[in-house]
């Protein structure tokens, strides 16, 4: 079995990643490929507890804002990745203390990874896709 | 070595649909196979037939095209951000015809495929960092 790593690398606001990440993920898990996905650089910030795109101001239109809440509850969709057979969800440590993000702050699903944990999972992949 | 690569970027306003064509020309020249070039995010807009032969962009989709008829390539186009980006298949009944907007070479499919070509591909190969 093939594995692949999906790296993490844009907050959920100002691009249209999450979306296509999300999905690249559960397609590469339902083809049975082994699916780790880590959270790096800015990424980290899609995975903070309660984060929604209303408490990022992104939209004030009442509607609209219920209706992107479900949508954009990332941690939540995350967590629920391991049903469709994700193997592991891990953080970088050091770009999660960068930007004073504590163990706290995440799901109690992830795995926490140094640097060189972060890397052993990296070169142990056959594939890596960025998002 | 058998190669798949992923191509983020639009042709008008970045360098990664020029690259991913240059390596991808190499790879070929080398007696290595490509298995699919698959066009995400940004970078479906390749597969637009409507962009002018006189912009640089044209030019580098009608290299892609020129390239895939040589060595039968499967150039396909995430069919989710094609729609985003305004690419169409030509659709048409007995009451009247769509016109597609799909440059000749190119075709649509879903992540299915993204994930088919890292299950049979040595190297997946991304162009572009997706923004």
């Amino acid at each position: 079995m093939k594995s692949i790593v999906i790296l993490i690398t844009r907050p959920a606001i100002g691009n249209g990643l999450y979306k296509e990440a999300v999905d690249t993920i559960v397609s590469m898990a339902i083809f049975n490929l082994s699916v780790k996905v880590g959270f790096v650089q800015d990424g980290v910030f899609q995975l903070l507890n309660g984060f929604t795109n209303s408490s990022a101001g992104v939209d004030t239109n009442e509607s609209n804002r219920d209706r992107r809440n479900i949508q954009k509850r990332q941690s939540t969709t995350f967590e629920e990745l391991k049903e469709y057979g994700v193997e592991e969800l891990f953080v970088d440590q050091q770009s999660a203390a960068l930007r004073n993000i504590e163990v706290s702050q995440f799901p109690q699903i992830i795995t926490w990874a140094d640097t060189k944990d972060f890397k052993k999972r990296l070169s142990e992949a056959d594939h890596i896709l960025t998002f | 070595m058998v190669f798949s690569l992923v191509v983020y970027g639009a042709p008008h306003c970045s360098q990664a649909p020029l690259t991913a064509f240059r390596f991808a020309s190499s790879v070929l020249s080398q007696g290595h196979s490509l298995y699919r070039v698959f066009f995400f995010h940004a970078g479906a807009s390749n597969g637009l037939g409507t962009i002018s032969d006189d912009d640089e962009a044209g030019k580098v989709i009608r290299d892609w095209q020129s390239l895939a008829e040589q060595h039968s390539l499967d150039l396909v186009i995430c069919i989710g951000s094609a729609q985003r980006a305004g690419v169409k298949e030509q659709t048409g009944d007995s009451v009247g015809l769509q016109q597609g907007t799909l440059a000749k070479g190119f075709q649509l499919a879903g992540l299915g495929q993204l994930a088919d070509a890292a299950i049979k591909s040595d190297r997946l190969v991304s162009f572009g960092i997706a923004s």
